[in-house]
This record gives structure tokens, sequence and C-alpha cells, in this order.
């Protein structure tokens, strides 16, 4: 951190960054405020609604969390290494690019009561889902696409694929390559990843209020109601209802740790037996429709959205928003690694490994203290703290992967570092730059709690108002919100595609 | 015996017919660059799907290029040693041997394929503190451990320096003659080709 404070401009970013991660330093003491207040406890605990809300929540999650790990695993197994698998990588943008609420919003119209599907067959009927099921079962093939890119990125391809081989050779199957090979290359990744995903799942607010049981609902949208009221003793209790999911979250990473060790030992079991598998078809199919179903998200939506389903203010707001955070981001970002960063800085991914509803209070906090709350400034700060660690994780490897023999050469060409960082690093990293913009920009539209929260209400984006709509109102009208919501999002993945595609054609060298 | 019948491998070979006996040892010579390992891939069954290929491998009277890789029963050996590094040296070997030999059977066989290689004691070696030489022989060891019924060797002789290729070449063609199964090697390296043993020239097909 010295060091990066001899130059002015790291000082800048050092600032810039200490703005958009402040939430984090009155939450904590916020969280741990009600911790010790007996009163507060019982009050929660004698809530008739919590039960079946804790039950609702841990299904869900659990669902969600081995669901999409499941899922990944039968893919990995299937299809790694080879061609399939980059083919899938280059596909799975299909999925990764349909904003969470639309997904849930296509679900919702096609599978819940009165939805599509029943329509279609009316012999079938919806099951009654007080546990959070379908939520849950949603997440798991949403977060999927989002575990498997991460394992993507992580699969080193030739030395490992090529051990595969040998080991495939010596006559093992794939799954037992995947657990022995490909598990323990990724296994730190896998973990960060899978912790991210349980943060998330237990959290997501947006999402349960659109798909998840509705009275009582999950402990997230519990403590964001009881949150969101004025009265001291709800404050309360949505304060430790907060400090629970965060004990929840602690728990999940525990008995997964414990699973993984128990499970995986050091020794592989070298009794020499060869499980023979069969083909792999059912990581092969679900390789196949995992793409394919954020295609079937958009068809539905296109097919129930109304013709007059378009509003011009939540789409000038979410775009905007989503654009100028993006465009902060990024510049805070190419600085902070240039000049400001300094060793692993782990409190950077806090904001995605912790639930989101005590960040956001704590955002909440700080905008009523400095009176900006209801202000577009406000709520363009509140989505900077989940924009930028999204984006910085995309763009930081490829920072780290540029090679520094080439800054070397430039240095001995007489450049100095500004022009080195402009001339030189910027346009190599064009097109991780790119993707990187697309990812926060999506990140910005998904936001639902901060701009709740921040804008007072005042603001209201497609994300926003797909939400409000899904308790009831016109059809396709809430089609309309969550296909304009897909379609923008949609929309910034594939400019950054072309341009991407563009940069290479013309200079292959750039990846 | 190892049959390659009829192989068109688009667009680097036609035509590719060639069969190799019990016991022999076929040289396969081309420079780099000309498909050797391609065409390897294609007979251990990982051939990418940038290629499309016709035509049929035979191993002992059964055809092997609709098998999966891991039923085909061919052996392969890389310029990379490619050990298991998470793994210590006897596991690597352990990993190897078939299921039937069991007990103290499994452990005895490792060690005693170790001495023959002059590598006794390093049985509980991190792999990546060996040598390469030790490497590349832990890596034919294991090959061999698997009871192939044919092997492929893809230039393993290309990546150790001069002193050592002369006496691991010796060793490793010694080792594979007591087998008597069929070996391919394809190498660039005239050196590379064992004292009497047939060579194709890769350029016949393409």
């Amino acid at each position: 951190m010295v060091a990066s404070l001899r130059h002015p401009l790291g000082w800048l970013v050092w600032i810039a960054v200490a703005v958009i991660y402040a939430p984090l330093i009155p939450a904590a003491p916020m969280l741990m405020s009600p911790a010790f207040s007996l009163g507060g406890w019982q009050a929660l605990l004698s809530d008739p609604q919590l039960p079946q809300a804790f039950i609702a929540t841990l299904v869900s999650t659990f669902i969600a969390t081995a669901g999409s790990l499941l899922i990944a695993l039968c893919v990995v197994a299937a299809l790694w290494p080879g061609d399939r698998w980059r083919r899938l990588h280059t596909r799975l943008p299909w999925l990764l690019a349909v904003p969470h609420v639309a997904f849930a919003t296509s679900v919702l119209l096609i599978f819940a009561e009165g939805g599509a599907f029943y329509q279609w067959c009316s012999a079938c009927s919806p099951l009654i889902d007080r546990y959070g099921m379908g939520l849950g079962l949603t997440l798991a093939v949403k977060e999927s696409a989002f575990v498997l890119w991460a394992m993507y990125a992580v699969l080193p391809e030739k030395t490992l694929a090529q051990q595969m081989v040998v080991l495939r050779t010596l006559g093992y199957s794939r799954i037992q390559g995947l657990f022995w090979l490909a598990l323990p290359a990724v296994a730190p990744a896998l973990g960060a990843v899978m912790l991210a995903v349980v943060a998330w799942s237990l959290s997501v607010v947006d999402v349960a209020i659109i798909l998840g049981p509705g009275n009582p609902p999950t402990l997230a949208v519990l403590a964001w109601q009881w949150l969101s009221q004025g009265d001291a003793q709800q404050q309360t209790k949505g304060t430790l209802l907060c400090l629970v999911l965060l004990l929840l979250l602690a728990l999940f990473a525990a008995i997964g740790f414990i699973i993984w060790r128990r499970w995986h030992r050091p020794v592989p079991d070298t009794s020499g037996v060869r499980q023979y598998v069969g083909a792999p078809v059912i990581g092969t199919t679900l390789g196949g429709l995992l793409p394919l179903s954020g295609i079937l998200c958009a068809a539905a939506l296109i097919l129930l959205a109304g013709e007059d389903g378009f509003d011009f203010a939540p789409f000038r707001a979410s775009f905007s928003l989503a654009l100028f955070s993006g465009l902060i981001a990024l510049a805070v970002i190419l600085l902070w690694l240039e000049w400001g960063s300094s060793g692993k800085a782990l409190w950077m991914w806090l904001p995605l490994a912790l639930p989101a509803l005590p960040l956001v209070a704590g955002q909440y906090r700080i905008a009523l203290f400095t009176n900006i709350d209801g202000s577009y400034f406000a709520v363009l700060w509140g989505h900077l703290l989940w924009v930028l660690p999204w984006m910085l994780l995309v763009l930081q490897p490829a920072w780290h992967r540029l090679d520094p023999r080439l800054v070397l050469i430039a240095r001995t060409l007489g450049m100095r570092r500004s022009k080195i960082f402009w001339r030189i690093k910027c346009p190599l990293l064009i097109r991780p730059i790119l993707f990187a913009f697309a990812t926060g920009f999506s990140v910005s539209m998904a936001q639902y709690l901060p701009t709740l929260w921040l804008g007072a209400g005042r603001y209201a984006t497609l994300t926003t108002e797909a939400v409000a709509l899904s308790s009831g109102g016109s059809t396709a009208i809430l089609a309309g919100r969550a296909l304009w919501l897909l379609a923008l999002t949609a929309a910034a993945f594939g400019i950054a595609a072309g341009f991407s595609r563009l940069a290479g054609r013309y200079r292959q060298g750039l990846r | 015996m190892l049959i390659v019948k009829n192989l068109t491998l688009e667009p680097l070979f036609r035509q590719v017919n060639f069969s190799v006996n019990k016991g022999e040892i076929v040289t396969l010579m081309g420079p780099s660059g000309s498909g050797k390992s391609t065409l390897f891939a294609w007979m251990v069954g990982a051939l990418s799907t940038d290629f499309t290929a016709h035509g049929e491998l035979w191993l002992n009277d059964r055809r092997c290029d609709t098998l999966p890789v891991e039923q085909r029963a061919i052996g392969m050996l890389f310029q990379d040693a490619l050990l298991f590094d998470h793994f210590s040296v006897g596991q690597n070997l352990l990993l190897a041997l078939p299921a039937h030999i069991k007990g103290h059977a499994r452990r005895e066989q490792v060690e005693h394929a170790l001495e023959s290689a002059g590598l006794g004691g390093f049985y509980a070696s991190d792999p990546a503190t060996l040598s390469g030489g030790e490497r590349a022989r832990v890596s034919l060891l294991r090959a061999l451990l698997a009871q192939p019924h044919a092997l492929l060797l893809d230039e393993p002789f290309s990546r150790l320096d001069k002193a050592l290729r002369v006496t691991f070449r010796e060793w490793v063609f010694g080792q594979i003659r007591a087998l008597n199964i069929p070996v391919v090697l394809v190498t660039h390296d005239e050196d590379d080709v064992p004292t009497d043993g047939r060579v194709l020239q890769l350029s016949t097909w393409q």
C-alpha cells in the first residue's frame, strides 16, 4: 500500500475504492450490536413465520448448491477435455447473459399455477411448493452455468488433458479421471465459487420474491421485509436474521469443507479397479441443454410479452445505471491494477462471498448519514459495490497473464509507466476489458436491493419493476419488462463479443 | 497384431495401411508438424473433432476404433513423462496395475519394477523431485505395468539430453521386447530407430 501511494493516481484510486467499499465498515458493528440482546432473539425465535422460512431457506439453498455442483460435475466428466468442452464454453454465455430475474420470470410464467405449461397440459396440476424447491431448482440450473464458466477458467487444458488421456489408456473411466485429476486441480477455486453460490442463494431476495414460497417467504425476504420497516423491534429482528444468514453461510462452508476432507483422501484408490461407466449420456445432454435453456427463456418471454409492454422510464434508468457503473468500475479497476493493488487484497472479494442484505443495510446507513439517500448518485454508488468485484474477477487474471517481458521491452524503448499503461497494457487487454464491461453492465442491471433502498423507491428499473409485477399483475407487462431486461444484458454481451471478434480478426494475437 | 486398415484422416493422411506384429517395433518417420501425434491420437481414441477419420483399427482380432480410450488396452508414452504429480511414484505405478493383482502382490510388483529400472527406494518419492531421466523411466514403467496389448511411443526420447538418450533408448527397447506386444514409435530422429526395425515414412500417405 505504501508503495502505491507514492504516485498521485495511487492516492486517487485508493480513495475511490475506499468510497465504494465503505459500507463494509458500518455493516459489521450494525450486525453485531443487537446480537447480545436477549429480547431481540426471543422476539425473533417466537415469530411464527420463522420455522417454515428457515426450512424453505435450507431446502432451496441446498438444492441450488448441490444441484449446480452436480450438474457442473456431470458436464465436466462428460465433455472435458476436448473440443466439445471448448464449444460449451462459447455457448454458455447464452445462459450466463440471462439476468436472474428474467430467468426466474420466465420460469414463473411457464410453471407457476396458471402458467403456460398448465394451460397447454390441462391434465397436469402444479405441485404445492412450500419449501422453495422450485426456487432451488431454478437457481441450480442458472448457477451451474456460472460454476462451469469458472471451472473452464481454472482447468488447465494442456498437461492435465494429456494426463487424462494417459489415465484413460490405463483403463480408467472419465469419472475416475474427474475425481483423481480434475477435481484436485480445481479444488481451491471451486471451493471459492461454491461459497459464492451458497452466499448468493442464501441471501437472494429478488428471485425468491418471484419464485419462492409466499407466506412465509424465505429468511432473506423476511429479513428484508423487517429491515425495510420503520419499527425498531422489527429492525432488530431483521438484523438478527442477517446474522443468522451469515451463520448459515458459515455452516454450509464448514459442511462442504468437512465433506471434501473426509471424502477426498490424498492417497488415491490404488486397488486398480477400473469402473466402466458407459457413454456419458447425462453429462452430454446437460451440456447441450444448459445453453439452450437461455434461448428457451428468451423465446418464452417473447411469446408472452404484450405489445404495449415497453415503458421508457425503467428502461432508461436501468440502462444509464448499468452504463455509468460499468464505465466507472472499469476505470477504477484498471487504475487499481496498475497503481493501487498491493498483494492479494482479499477484502475486495467480500461482496461476492457475503450475503448482500447486511451490506445493503450498511450502504443505507451511510446514505442516511451523508444525506444522499434517494439520489441517483446514491444508487450508482450502491451498484458499484457489486459491479466492481465482478468485473475485477474477469479482468484480474488477464492482467496478471500479461507477459512482463513486453513491459520490460517497452521500458528499454524509453516509455514511461503511464504511456506503457495506456499504449501497451490497455490495448493488449481489449478483449477481457470488453467482456468485463459487459459483465459489470449485467451485474448492475440485476441489482434489486440497492436500487430499491438507496433510491428510496424513486428509481424504478426493469429489475425492480419485474419483481414488483411478479406478485400479481399483467402477464404481458411482466414478460415485457423481463424481456427488455434480458435484451439489454444480452445486447451488452453481444456488442462486447462483436467488438472482441473484430479485434481478434485484425490482431490474432489478442486473447 | 496391430492393424491400421484404410485410414483416411482428413486433411492429413489418406489410405494409411500398416500392421505391426507381436514383439515388433515399427518406426514412423516424419518431420515435426507432419501429423504424427494426430495419428496417435486417433489410434488411442482421443482425436480432436477438428479432424474426421475413416478407417479401422484392429488389435489382436478385436476392432478398436469404435471403443472408448479406456477399453482399447493401448498404452501410450508422450514426450513429457506426465506423471500424476499429486501422487507418489509408487501410487503412480499402483494405479497402472490391473485390479486382479491384489493385496501385498501389488506393492511387491511395483517395488520389483522400480528396482529393475534402477529406481529402488523411490517408492515413496514425490515425482517432482525426480530428474528428467528418472521421470521418463517411471513413465514407461507405468505404461508397461498396465499390461497393454499394444504400445505407442510419441517421441519419448526427444526431451532427454544426448548422453541419457542412448542408454534410456536401449533400456526401453529391452523392456518392451520382453513383453512381446506390437509397438509403434514416431520420431523425426534417425538415431531413435531400433536396429533392424522396420521404418515407414509418413510422407507416403500424404
